[in-house]
Order: structure tokens, then C-alpha cells, then sequence
């Protein structure tokens, strides 16, 4: 499908010289799901605001759909429009006093006419059965709420790469089942996804590719099943409990397929 | 923010913010014209409306009323008291360092009308903060032109009150838990950190708010559409028939003040 965004050696520390980025490797293939997986405080966040040019690399550069981004002011509004950024805290994202004004900030920033804007908003909510939540104000919501609201947020303005970071923290297993329902519908519709999480679990269900960061860095990069399939204890990666599953069980021999199983039912069949 | 939580749920929410703040501009105007009656039935009638109409606990509401009372009460007793200097005809008086003061019988009568007016003009303001959600005023100030900065604040100070409350509540709860108020002392200390962490807390959000605002394509306004609401006319109606009601009410009591 060709590659959509790419990192190559980029170089970034903040102000108080931290060493947020050392060369950092990416290669975003279009239409996968990406995880990215590390510790806290392994650069990936400063990874996803240069991906929208937020931050710029002190050496080094972002390429979208091959080009290298120039900063101009054009291009940075053509960045911004098509690679969204869900951020972890739906608190600080959320600004607006309803739930109607906050979903329909993008879009006006886009130049959008009023008739558009409103269709788009009310499109993306019925999309995500929000919709009944149209008049509320903003502090009313729960937790999961603001999450899905600050999701609605970034799909409205249509971008073609959806970053999520951190999108399962603190979220109930509803709406986290509801968010993985609502992830598999835009790779459908072909967007790439890229999630950070910690949740190696549903890392290795949900990623068709994984990185691994540490200290800035790209330190392990493949899929799912090559990733957690060796000796992972160096990266300080847990292994998901499935594939932990899947080995003790072809060790005491009771396994008839060889292939790893993705979920629970695939081990089920597998099982003699 | 019990009242904000009310705005929201009141039974006349829905009624067009534009008619709702006019009626209580007006009605609050007209205050300072009626007489003692006029204003007793302003803050009967708004109790009425707020109670029944729109639906809020009658117990809230009391409470609420009760609020400007301390002030209130300060207020008038320094009117009622004056220094007493040809002997008018007093109802009570006292001596302090040699002057005479005391209250008489037109300080009182000036200072129940002023109490009532007091009363209905917050009673009027009441009507309007428990049904109107400040989201609409929001949008109204935005449409009568108020320049975008101060509304942006507006926006933005409103959102960020409920979020720093938050935070205050659970900063809190972490050093209660921890006995930082236990004593005296300790309280101090403790409310002391609380602003401290409060303040950078609230830096780092708006750090965090600016960046986040960035990554949707923000340059410097704040543009956001709102719902758009519908003018009832059975509503104007109901309006107009109680400020009618109050006029009529004024008028027809002037005799008796006479």
C-alpha cells in the first residue's frame, strides 16, 4: 500500500535537555494498525507530535506519503487535517462548554460552511451513537464519555491517520470493547491507526505491526507474533497471556495446529 | 455547582435563552421602580416560576435565597441606625461617645423597601442562572457582539473551573487521607501545598490545552457552532402576562402607601 509516514533519524530533546527522541526509525505502512509499545517516558508521545508537526525534529526528518515536510504554513494545515491526534487526558483536549461546539472546532477550522459543519458533526455522532449527548456540557460527561467525545473530535475533521495515545487508560471494559468495535470499523474504511498502550494483550490481538520504543529509540520492530515469540525480557516486555497460554500448552504436546492463535476461540480449535 | 447542574436540567431549559434573559433584565429594571408590594410580588412570582414552572426543589431554592441574607442584614441595620439629632420621633435609641443615635421610624421604612428590593432584584438573577445554562449566555453575549477575547476567556475560564475543581477535590481527599488536616498546623501546610500543586497543575493543563488545540488546526480563535434554539411564542406570552401582572400590582397598591 505504500508507506504514509516515516521518521528517519530524528533527534529531539526539550528544553530542560532530556533526551526525548535519539534517532528514531518509523515506517507507517497506509492502512495498518500500528502499535507502539514502551515504558513511560520512552518518547512516544514527542514521537506523535512530530508526526503533525507540533514539534520539529532537531536533526532529522518526517516524511508524509514521501515527501519531507516543509513546515510551511500551508502543508502544516494539510499535516494537521489528515494525521489526528486523540491525546491521553480527554480533560485537557476538551475545551468547549457542550459537546456540539467541542465536535465542531475542527471542522471549522477547516473553512468548512456552517451546513457543512453541522452535517459533519451530526454525522460523527450518530456514527459513534453519540448523539445524545449533544446538549450536554462538557463536565457533565464520565470519563468514557469524554474519551469517545474527544475521539468524535479528531474523526470529524476525516483524517486519513488516527494517533491514539494511550486510548485504554482507565477505561472501563464497555467502552473499551466499544473502542476496539469503533478501531476495526475505520481500518475498514481504510485509515491507519496507530495506538500507544501498554496493554501488550491487546497489543498482539489488535497490531498488524509493533514497534517498540526505549530512550528515544526504535529498539525492536516486527509482528506481532515475532515480536513476543522470543525471549522479550530484555525490552522489559510482558508476554501476552494467550501466546504464554499457547506455548505451555504445544509444550505438554496438546496442541494438533501449529500456527499461534489471535484470540481465545483460535486456541479453542486448536486444542486436541 | 449545584446551580449549574440545575441550569442544565430545569424544566425551561429549552425556552430561548434571549427571551429568558430579557425577562429578567426587564423584570430586574422594573424593580427599582415598584414600590414594597411590587417587589414582594416579583420575588413572589419568581419563586412561583423557579419553584413550579421550572421545576427546581423548593428546599434548593430557599437556601439559595437565604445566601444574600448576612450581607443584607449588615447592610440595613447601618441604614436603620442614625445619629439622632433634633429628636425626631424614635422608635429605640442608644448613647456612644456622647452622640446620640438611634433608629427611627422613616430609617425603617426606608431600610424594609430597600430589603425587598434587594430581595427581587436576586430573585430575578436567580431566575436566570437556574434556567439558563451559561453556555447560552455564552452564545447570546457572542451574538450581541461582546469582542471574542473576553468570550473566549469566558469559554474557556467556565470549562476549566469544573476541571481545576476536580482537581482540588482530589488533591484534597489524597492529603485528608494522608492526615494533612488533621490539626491545625498540618491544615495550613497542607492547603498551602494544595494552592501550590493547584497552580502548577493548572500551567502545565494549559500547556497541554494549547497543544492540543494546535493539533486541530487552532490559530487564535476560538470559532465553535452551537445548537440553534427556537423562539416559542407561548413562552413570550407568559412572560409578558407576569410583568404585566406586576405592573398592574404596583399601580393598584400605590393608594395604600399614601
Amino acid at each position: 500500500m505504500g508507506i504514509i509516514l516515516e521518521a528517519v533519524n530524528v533527534y529531539f530533546d526539550y528544553v530542560d535537555s532530556t533526551k526525548a527522541l535519539n534517532n528514531a526509525n518509523i515506517r507507517i505502512e497506509k492502512g495498518e494498525n500500528i502499535a507502539v509499545l514502551g515504558p513511560n517516558g520512552a518518547g512516544k508521545t514527542t514521537l506523535f507530535l512530530h508526526f503533525n508537526g507540533i514539534l520539529k525534529p532537531k536533526s532529522g526528518k518526517i516524511l508524509y506519503n514521501g515527501k519531507e515536510i516543509s513546515y510551511s504554513r500551508k502543508e502544516i494545515v494539510k499535516l494537521r487535517k489528515n494525521i489526528g491526534i486523540v491525546f491521553q487526558n480527554p480533560d485537557v483536549q476538551l475545551f468547549s462548554a457542550t459537546v456540539y461546539q467541542e465536535i465542531s472546532f475542527g471542522p471549522i477550522n477547516l473553512g468548512y460552511k456552517e451546513e457543512v459543519v453541522r452535517e459533519k458533526v451530526d454525522n460523527i455522532m450518530e456514527k459513534l451513537n453519540i448523539s445524545y449527548l449533544k446538549d450536554k456540557p462538557t463536565h457533565f460527561l464520565s470519563y468514557g464519555q469524554k474519551k469517545i467525545v474527544s475521539i468524535a473530535d479528531i474523526l470529524v475533521m476525516e483524517p486519513e491517520v488516527i494517533i491514539l495515545d494511550e486510548p485504554t487508560a482507565y477505561l472501563d471494559i464497555e467502552h473499551t470493547d466499544e473502542l476496539i468495535k469503533l478501531l476495526d470499523s475505520l481500518k475498514e474504511e481504510g485509515k491507519t491507526i496507530i495506538v500507544s498502550t501498554h496493554d501488550v494483550d491487546f497489543a498482539f490481538q489488535w497490531a498488524d505491526y509493533i514497534y517498540v520504543m526505549k530512550g528515544g529509540k526504535i529498539i525492536k520492530e516486527g509482528i506481532p507474533d515475532e515480536i513476543f515469540i522470543k525471549d522479550s525480557k530484555v525490552e522489559g516486555l510482558k508476554k501476552p497471556l494467550l501466546l504464554e497460554i499457547y506455548e505451555i500448552l504445544k509444550e505438554k504436546n496438546i496442541l494438533y495446529k501449529d500456527e499461534i492463535p489471535k484470540n481465545i476461540e483460535e486456541l479453542k480449535k486448536a486444542i486436541k | 455547582m449545584l446551580i449549574d447542574s440545575y441550569a442544565y436540567t430545569n424544566r425551561m431549559h429549552f425556552v430561548h435563552p434571549v427571551i429568558k434573559i430579557i425577562f429578567s433584565l426587564i423584570t430586574m429594571l422594573m424593580c427599582f421602580f415598584f414600590n414594597v408590594y411590587g417587589n414582594f410580588a416579583v420575588i413572589l412570582f419568581m419563586f412561583f416560576t423557579i419553584v413550579f414552572k421550572a421545576g427546581i426543589p423548593i428546599k434548593t431554592y430557599v437556601k439559595f435565597m437565604f445566601l444574600p441574607f448576612s450581607f443584607l442584614i449588615l447592610g440595613l441595620i447601618t441604614i436603620m441606625i442614625t445619629p439622632l439629632i433634633n429628636n425626631i420621633n424614635y422608635v429605640f435609641a442608644f448613647e456612644i461617645f456622647g452622640m446620640k443615635m438611634g433608629i427611627t421610624y422613616s430609617g425603617t421604612v426606608m431600610a424594609l423597601k430597600l430589603f425587598f428590593r434587594a430581595l427581587a432584584v436576586v430573585s430575578c438573577l436567580y431566575f436566570l442562572i437556574f434556567t439558563t445554562p451559561i453556555v447560552d449566555i455564552i452564545n447570546i453575549l457572542s451574538k450581541i457582539r461582546i469582542p471574542a477575547i473576553f468570550i473566549e476567556l469566558f469559554q474557556l475560564v467556565y470549562r476549566f473551573i469544573f476541571v481545576l475543581l476536580k482537581e482540588v477535590e482530589e488533591i484534597y481527599i489524597s492529603q485528608d487521607a494522608r492526615l494533612g488536616y488533621k490539626n491545625i498546623k498540618n491544615a495550613f501546610r497542607s492547603s498551602g501545598l494544595l494552592v501550590y500543586s493547584l497552580f502548577t497543575k493548572s500551567y502545565r493543563y494549559s500547556q497541554d490545552l494549547y497543544i492540543a488545540l494546535e493539533s486541530r488546526l487552532y490559530t487564535g480563535d476560538i470559532n465553535v457552532l452551537s445548537n440553534e434554539q427556537k423562539f416559542s411564542f407561548s413562552n413570550i406570552f407568559f412572560f409578558i402576562i407576569i410583568d404585566l401582572m406586576l405592573i398592574t400590582i404596583t399601580i393598584f397598591t400605590r393608594r395604600w402607601l399614601q
